[in-house]
């Protein structure tokens, strides 16, 4: 690939991921009590092993 | 609160934007030469200042009690911060192989930087955003990718040099510029301490005629063996009485010391010059040499 084209292609790379992921960082740290509380038990949730049912 | 937030962030993100158009985009005199000094610096801050609101973010879930995004913007802040630092380490990196004619093959810096941006990219969208792992696997691959394109890779191939004898001399004449280059950088060092213009103006061109002949040298190692005495006695004998002088020079003004040094610096000049110039004959002999080979060659051949 030329290497113009590359670059670009990396740099909306670069700030569609790690942009996007920090932003969503601050936003969730500054949104609502409720909210944050909702995104901290959501990464335990997928932290700990999933219950099986019968 | 939030409205603060809010205006930080795009001022930031227009920064950025500025930053990243004017410089990466656009351009700037770097690029138009052939090899770049040094990294282009929007490229290096890049990553410093995308990853800035994560460490934000750690702060106020700490400052609100918020212990999981806490420790996942923490740990992935960190990660970020340590990706980004090697990322513009390697740009150092290549940009001083790309200027050498002879290199050893640079640690992979700029691969391990990627790395590591992807892996604080994946655990601050999973711990401090709350994102599913499998999307914040996403999150980390893309980065990966998007630093792998846009900082490129790391030089894979040493620049290597070998005798007229078949051996490999790579470590012997990088060793002999490295001990010549420290002697130069401390001799610039010690004429920073020395507060006299002429004598500074002397000194910054015995430095630039010394950089001059190591550049020959690494044109062609060929001459090490024959510039052995200018690295060897010339080079360590001038940061000895450069930086004596300076030492002395700080201590209390004498103006037959001045006179004495200025003396020497003079004679190093001479000394120098003729050895640039020694080397430069040199080179014009071969080539002499070649010239004549080829039309004995040519007139045998009976195209002359």
């Amino acid at each position: 690939m030329p290497s113009f084209p590359r670059k670009v292609l990396g740099l909306l790379l670069i700030l569609a991921a790690v942009g996007v992921a920090s932003w969503q960082a601050l936003a969730v740290s500054c949104s609502s009590p409720a909210a944050a509380a909702e995104t901290t038990r959501h990464a335990a949730r997928h932290a700990e092993p999933r219950e099986t049912h019968p | 609160m939030i409205r603060v937030f809010a205006l930080v962030a795009t001022l930031t993100a227009i920064t950025i934007l500025i930053l990243v158009v004017r410089f990466k985009l656009l351009g700037t005199d770097d690029h138009r030469r052939s090899i770049p000094e040094q990294p282009n610096p929007a490229k290096s801050l890049l990553m410093f200042l995308l990853t800035l609101p994560v460490l934000v973010a750690a702060v106020v879930a700490m400052a609100r009690g918020l212990l999981m995004p806490m420790i996942g913007n923490a740990i992935g802040y960190g990660l970020l911060l340590g990706g980004a630092w090697l990322l513009w380490r390697g740009l150092v990196s290549e940009a001083a192989y790309a200027r050498r004619l002879i290199a050893k093959t640079p640690f992979p810096l700029k691969a391990v930087g990627g790395g590591l941006i992807g892996l604080g990219t994946g655990l601050t969208a999973w711990l401090g955003v709350g994102h599913h792992p499998g999307i914040a696997f996403a999150f980390g691959l893309v980065a990966l990718l998007g630093c792998r394109l846009f900082y490129g890779g790391d030089p894979v191939a040493a620049k290597r040099v070998t005798a007229a004898s078949g051996l490999d001399t790579t470590d012997q004449v990088l060793a002999a510029l490295g001990q010549a280059e420290r002697a130069i950088a401390a001799v610039e060092q010690s004429s920073r301490d020395i507060r006299q213009p002429e004598l500074n103006q002397r000194l910054r061109r015995v430095a630039a005629l010394a950089r001059e002949i190591l550049t020959l040298l690494e044109e062609d190692p060929r001459d090490l063996r024959r510039a052995r005495k200018f690295l060897n006695v010339y080079l360590d004998g001038v940061q000895r009485v450069v930086e004596g002088y300076a030492r002395t020079h700080q201590r209390a003004a004498s103006p037959d010391l001045d006179a004495n040094f200025r003396r020497v610096l003079t004679s190093i000049e001479e000394v120098f010059q003729e050895q640039r110039r020694k080397l430069l004959e040199s080179d014009i002999m071969d080539l002499d040499v070649q010239i004549e080979v080829l039309t004995s060659q040519l007139k045998r051949e009976g195209l002359l």
